[in-house]
C-alpha cells in the first residue's frame, strides 16, 4: 500500500517535471569574496545571460570543471557577451579555504559564497557540479555533474542564449 | 498540494495563475545482502530507501514550498528511527519585499559562522535542524541586515521540547560612514540567541532558559588582506547524567580568528579555535551521547577545521570535532588551528612546465583544553593552555597538467589520530601516512578515463592498506567504475578484506541514475564537518536526483 502511494508521489513528480520549461530564478543576493551582494536574477535581466557554476572547494569533479573553464575563459569572452560567477557551496568548515584556492589557482572569474546554502536549497539540486543559465530571469539551462570535455557542451549553450 | 501538481500538467510551462513552479526529487535505495566475511547479517527489511521530493511555488513577491520525505519501508542504515514514516516534513510561506523578508513555517538560517546558531539539510548524514516557526529579516540598505527569528527546532517529523529565538545584526562599518568606499570592508556583527524549554522534574529553580552571545568583527580590503573574529559566550547550564542534572552549573565559549592574504597566484589562510563546552541542543536530554547518537536537535554548527578528504584512504581516520564535556575523559573543548597554502606555477616557468603547475599545502593540528577536575566536578583551565593531542593532519597535493590530454594529482598525507577520543576505544593514537596518485586520461572531448592508486601505512589498528580504483566517462552522459579497498596488511590473514565496488550513472541535464554494488566499509561518514557512523554493510545502492 505504502509502496504504491510513493510511486504515485514518484510518477506525478516526474510528470511534472516532464513538462518542466523554464523556472524562474529565485529572488535572493548572493555576497561576493568582499561581501557586496550580488542580485543574480536582475543581473539577467540587462542584456546578457548569467551562468553560475557550483562548486566546493572539496568537490573534485568542480576543482576539474573551474580549471578548464579558466583555461578557455579568454576564448569564451571574445566570442560571447555573458557573465560567469563561479558560486561556492562551501559552508563554515571549509569556506576560510575559498579566497586563498580561488587566487592560488590562477582562476580569473568571479566568486559567490552560498555559506548555509540557501540558494542551493532554492535552486533544489543535491551536490556539486551543477551550473545553470539565467537569462531574463528564468533558469534556461540546468546541467548535474562534470565529465572532461563537458564545458564545451557548456559554451555551445552560453552561444545559444547570448546572441 | 498534490491537487495542484496534478492541475498543473495540463500546461505546457509549469505555470499555475501567474506564478512558477520548481523543485526536485533524490531518492536513495539500498538492498542489503548477507555477508559471511563481515559478518554482515541482512537487516530487517534488507530493502529501504531515503525519498525526498521538494516542492515551491513562486508568485511575485510570495512563495510557498514544502518538503515530503518518505523512508520505505525503513530508513537506510545509520538513520535516525524517528525517520519511520512518509509525509510532509518541512514547510514554509514567505513574503520577499524591498527591505523586508518574512518567512512563516519551516527556515534555514546561520548567524556568523554558526557557531552560535545555524539550521541546515545534509541529507547523506541524516541532518536536517530547520526552525519551524517565524523569521523576519530587514535590509535598511544593502549593508545592514537585521534578522530576527522564533521557532522549534526538527526533530524527526516532529519539534523539540525547547524554543530557540534570536536576533542577530550585522552591518559594514566602512559604508556606514562613507557610502562610496567600496574598497575595503569592517563588518561587525552581534548575536543572542535565547532558549526555552519547560521542566517539571523535582530540582528546585532548575534554569529553563539560557541566554547565548556573540560578537564579530571582520576586514577585508582590495591590497588582498582579511582577517575576522568571533567570540561566542554560551550560558550556564548544568550537565546531564542519565537524566539526572549535576549540581553544578556549567557556561561555554568560543573564539574563532581567521587571518589570511591572497594575490594573483597565490593564497594562505591561518585559522584558529578554542572551543570550552560549545555542544548546544534544543531539548536537554539530546546533550547525552547515548540519547543522541544522529546528531539530532543541535543548535549551533561545530565542524571539525580540518581539510575535507574525498579519497578513499584518506577518509579512513577522520577528525571529529569535540566541543563537549567529557567527564570520563576529563577533557572540556578542543583547541588548534588550521592552515592552508595555495600557490600557482604559471605556465612556462621552471617548474610550472607548458600547462602549469598548482600546490596546495594543509595542516591542521587540534589538542584538548588543559582542564584540571575537582572532587566536586567544576574544572578550570587556561585560556592558551594546549592538553591532550587529539589529531593532526599534514597534507601536500600537486597538480600538473602534463600535455593536452593527461594530467595528475599526487597527494601525501601524515595523520595523527587519537581513537580514544575520537571513537571511545583504549587504543594508543596511531600514525598513519597516505599517498594518492589521481591520473586523467582524455581521449577527446567525449570520452576520458581517470585512474586512482592510493596507499595507507600505519603500525596500528587494522594496519596497511592499498586501493585503486578506474573510470570511464562516456559521451558526456555515462560514467562506469570498478574500485577496491584491501586490507593487505591486517595481522589476520582471515581478516584481509577485499571492500570492491562497481558501478556506473547516467546523467543528462539535470537528471542523474546511478546504481552501485559492493562493500562499504564501516565507520565515520562525514560530510561537511559532522559525522555518523555507517555500519559496514554490502549491497546494492541505486540513486536518483532530479531537478525541476
Amino acid at each position: 500500500m505504502k509502496k504504491k502511494f510513493l510511486s504515485a508521489i514518484f510518477a506525478m513528480g516526474l510528470a511534472v517535471s516532464s513538462f518542466a520549461q523554464d523556472t524562474a530564478f529565485p529572488d535572493m543576493a548572493v555576497p561576493d569574496l568582499q561581501g557586496n551582494k550580488v542580485d543574480v536574477k536582475a543581473l539577467s535581466s540587462e542584456g546578457e545571460p548569467v551562468v553560475l557554476a557550483f562548486w566546493a572547494t572539496w568537490c573534485g569533479p568542480c576543482l576539474l570543471e573551474l580549471n578548464a573553464i579558466n583555461d578557455k575563459m579568454d576564448d569564451w569572452s571574445s566570442e560571447a557577451n555573458f557573465k560567469f560567477y563561479a558560486v561556492s557551496v562551501d559552508d563554515s568548515k571549509t569556506v576560510s579555504r575559498v579566497q586563498p584556492k580561488v587566487n592560488g589557482s590562477g582562476w580569473e572569474f568571479d566568486i559567490l559564497l552560498d555559506t548555509n546554502n540557501e540558494l542551493k536549497r532554492q535552486l533544489n539540486f543535491s551536490t556539486p557540479p551543477y551550473t545553470v543559465i539565467v537569462k531574463d530571469g528564468m533558469v534556461v539551462y540546468k546541467h548535474v555533474g562534470y565529465q572532461p570535455g563537458a564545458e564545451d557542451l557548456l559554451f555551445e549553450k552560453i552561444k545559444e542564449f547570448s546572441n | 498540494m498534490l491537487g495542484i501538481a496534478a492541475s498543473s500538467l495540463s500546461y505546457a510551462q509549469i505555470d499555475v495563475a501567474g506564478g512558477t513552479f520548481s523543485g526536485g526529487i533524490e531518492s536513495t535505495s539500498q538492498w542489503y545482502q548477507a555477508d559471511e566475511d563481515l559478518g554482515f547479517e541482512q537487516p530487517d527489511d534488507p530493502f529501504r530507501s531515503n525519498n525526498y521530493i521538494r516542492l515551491d511555488y513562486n508568485y511575485g513577491k510570495f512563495s510557498a514550498g514544502l518538503q515530503y520525505e518518505a523512508y520505505l519501508p525503513s530508513a537506510l542504515l545509520g538513520y535516525s528511527d524517528r525517520f519511520n514514516d512518509n509525509k510532509i516534513a518541512t514547510y514554509y510561506v514567505n513574503y520577499k519585499g524591498e527591505q523586508l523578508d518574512i518567512t512563516a513555517g519551516n527556515f534555514y538560517e546561520q548567524f556568523g559562522s554558526g557557531l552560535i546558531l545555524r539550521s541546515w539539510e545534509d541529507r547523506q548524514i541524516g541532518i536536517n535542524n530547520s526552525i519551524r516557526g517565524v523569521k523576519v529579516a530587514y535590509t535598511p540598505n544593502d549593508f545592514t541586515t537585521i534578522k530576527g527569528l522564533i521557532g522549534k527546532n526538527r526533530l524527526g517529523f516532529e519539534t523539540t521540547e525547547g524554543t530557540v529565538g534570536g536576533v542577530d545584526v550585522e552591518t559594514n562599518l566602512v559604508r556606514l560612514f562613507n557610502k562610496e568606499n567600496y574598497n575595503n570592508s569592517v563588518t561587525a556583527g552581534f548575536s543572542y540567541v535565547g532558549q526555552h524549554e519547560d521542566y517539571t522534574g523535582a530540582v528546585e529553580d532548575f534554569p529553563q532558559n539560557i541566554n547565548n552571545y556573540s560578537l564579530r568583527l571582520g576586514y577585508s580590503g582590495i591590497a588582498g588582506i582579511y582577517a575576522n573574529a568571533e567570540y561566542v559566550i554560551k550560558g550556564e547550564q548544568p550537565a546531564l547524567f542519565s537524566g539526572n542534572p549535576t549540581e553544578n552549573y556549567y557556561d561555554g565559549n568560543a573564539l574563532l580568528v581567521n587571518l589570511g592574504y591572497s594575490m594573483k597566484g597565490f593564497g594562505i589562510n591561518a585559522t584558529f579555535r578554542r572551543m570550552e563546552n560549545m555542544a548546544m541542543y534544543s531539548q536537554r536530554d539530546l546533550s547525552e551521547t547515548a540519547q543522541n547518537l544522529y546528531n539530532e536537535g543541535i543548535v549551533n554548527y561545530v565542524p571539525a577545521l580540518t581539510r575535507q578528504h574525498d579519497y578513499l584512504l584518506t577518509n579512513m581516520y577522520v577528525y571529529q570535532a569535540q566541543p563537549q564535556l567529557n567527564f570520563d575523559l576529563q577533557e572540556v573543548g578542543e583547541i588548534g588551528g588550521q592552515m592552508d597554502i595555495f600557490y600557482n606555477f604559471a605556465k612556462g616557468s621552471f617548474l610550472g612546465g607548458k600547462y602549469g603547475t598548482k600546490l596546495a599545502v594543509n595542516a591542521s593540528y587540534w589538542n584538548g583544553l588543559n582542564a584540571t577536575f575537582n572532587d566536586d566536578l567544576t574544572y578550570e583551565t587556561n585560556f592558551f593552555d594546549f592538553g591532550r593531542k587529539f589529531f593532526h593532519d599534514v597534507n601536500v597535493e600537486v597538480n600538473k597538467k602534463w600535455t593536452d590530454k593527461f594530467s595528475s594529482i599526487i597527494t601525501y598525507m601524515h595523520q595523527y589520530y587519537d581513537r580514544a577520543v575520537m571513537e571511545g576505544i583504549t587504543y594508543t593514537p596511531l600514525v598513519a601516512n597516505v599517498v594518492v596518485g589521481d591520473f586523467l586520461y582524455k581521449f577527446d572531448s567525449k570520452n576520458s578515463l581517470r585512474f586512482e592508486l592510493q596507499h595507507l601505512q600505519t603500525k596500528r589498528d587494522k594496519k596497511n592498506w592499498a586501493a585503486a580504483l578506474v573510470e570511464y566517462n562516456l559521451n558526456q552522459k555515462w560514467n562506469f567504475y570498478v574500485g577496491d579497498n584491501y586490507n593487505y596488511g591486517n595481522d589476520d590473514e582471515d581478516k584481509r578484506y577485499h571492500y570492491y565496488m562497481v558501478g556506473g550513472s547516467y546523467a543528462k541535464e539535470s537528471t542523474r541514475v546511478a546504481l552501485n554494488y559492493g562493500r562499504q566499509r564501516g565507520g565515520l561518514i562525514c560530510v561537511g564537518g559532522v559525522c555518523r557512523y555507517v555500519p559496514e554493510n554490502t549491497g546494492f545502492t541505486l540513486s536518483l536526483v532530479k531537478t525541476f
